[in-house]
């Protein structure tokens, strides 16, 4: 009789040892992983735009869901390289609280260089290190090309049918996915151009 | 009194040369350095770059901008590309090594890189939760199709500097599987102030 009991107990101990593993696997499994999620856009132009539609269907039902002042992380792609004005109009016209801006410029043998700028307390771009890492480079700005922001959740929809923006990409906002260490979802700008998606 | 004159001559000569000095140890640039397949012996790796910091005040604060330059061999482009374009990438890394529980340098999100579809991320080390400053500043090539051999790449960080007493910069290559870091090589090891 002790002997099945010990033998009750330790299966109880084995399947409960078993479950937690496979909780803790599962949601591992769910953490928010920035290149896997770009990995599973397919790079083509009926891929992006396939990405962009289900996208935009997944803003129409968090509007329904989520309150509409709460803050909602997205990667902004612009559509064409946007000059300072324009840039500041979007993130004034949508109340957008930037964390970095993306910029393209391109070196004097035409390779693209992608220029990344944090937002700060006092400035919306960091000017000096856009001047010092052009000048270093020899690389000549063209505009800012993608954005990792937060914005109101009641101007997600106009953020993402502007006509300067591709995409509002929410795949890293914590209302959709786990993302303990604030991961951001990378922007398409990259293939915007090598599938010459640009807009004039 | 000519000779107190001469003195006090002399500590203000002193004291400029010293200022000179210390000031010449953290703005500026810095001297470069090279590295090359002695310490870059992965089959992923660059076989060779080259290392410098340029260091600066803004708005009563001091940074530094830790840069790599690299170039891989045609062979090694294929070892990357045969890893597997899907799930494996190359990273180049620029991180305060160790686990200090004290705050000496902070990667800010300032990045350039003309590697072909860059991602950049910045993180806490140790993995996973690391110790409250963000030590480490990494850009992951997405596309290592597009990588050309001989080609002069870079990347550059950006870091806040709260210590100039010493703090060492690691610059590093990693082979990332899905953006996590399965294999890593540091390649140089500099000083700030230089």
């Amino acid at each position: 009789m002790k002997s099945i009991k010990i033998i009750v107990a330790l299966g109880l101990t084995a399947a409960l040892l078993i479950g937690v593993f496979c909780i803790a696997e599962a949601k591992v499994g769910d953490v928010f992983s920035p290149i896997k999620a770009r990995r599973e856009i397919e790079n083509s132009e009926s891929g992006l735009l396939q990405y962009k539609s289900a996208n935009n269907e997944k803003i129409a039902k968090l509007n329904a869901e989520v309150n509409t002042d709460e803050d909602i992380l997205v990667t902004v792609t612009f559509a064409k390289p946007l000059n300072e004005n324009q840039f500041t109009k979007i993130v004034n016209d949508y109340g957008l609280k930037v964390h970095h801006v993306l910029a393209r410029a391109v070196e004097k043998d035409l390779k693209r260089a992608t220029i990344s700028l944090g937002s700060q307390q006092d400035m919306l771009i960091n000017k000096k290190y856009l001047e010092n890492s052009l000048l270093r480079n020899e690389a000549k700005f063209k505009g800012f090309i993608e954005v990792v922001t937060y914005v109101p959740n009641k101007n997600l929809s106009n953020l993402a049918n502007d006509k300067l923006v591709f995409l509002a990409d929410l795949s890293a906002a914590k209302q959709l996915t786990e993302n303990p260490r604030n991961k951001f979802m990378p922007g398409v700008y990259w293939s915007l151009e090598d599938l010459k998606m640009v807009i004039e | 009194m000519r000779k107190r004159f001469s003195i006090a001559i002399l500590v203000v000569v002193l004291s400029l040369c010293f200022t000179g000095v210390c000031y010449a140890t953290y703005l500026g640039w810095a001297p470069s350095v090279e590295w090359n397949t002695s310490t870059a012996q992965k089959d992923f790796s660059p076989e060779w770059g080259n290392t410098s910091m340029y260091g600066y005040n803004s708005g009563g604060l001091l940074y530094v901008d830790p840069c790599d330059r690299f170039r891989w061999s045609q062979t090694r482009i294929n070892n990357l590309r045969e890893y597997g374009y899907d799930s494996f990438m190359y990273t180049n890394d620029i991180s305060v090594p160790g686990s200090n529980t004290t705050i000496s340098a902070t990667s800010t999100y300032d990045f350039y890189s003309n590697l072909p579809n860059p991602y950049f991320d910045i993180d806490d080390d140790p993995f996973p939760s690391g110790n409250g400053y963000n030590d480490e500043a990494e850009v992951t090539c997405q596309n290592p199709y597009q990588l050309v051999a001989n080609t002069d790449y870079r990347f550059d960080s950006c870091f806040r500097v709260y210590s100039t007493s010493s703090i060492q910069f690691q610059f590093g290559s990693q082979l990332s599987y899905f953006g996590q870091s399965i294999d890593d090589e540091i390649h140089k090891y500099r000083n700030y102030p230089w």
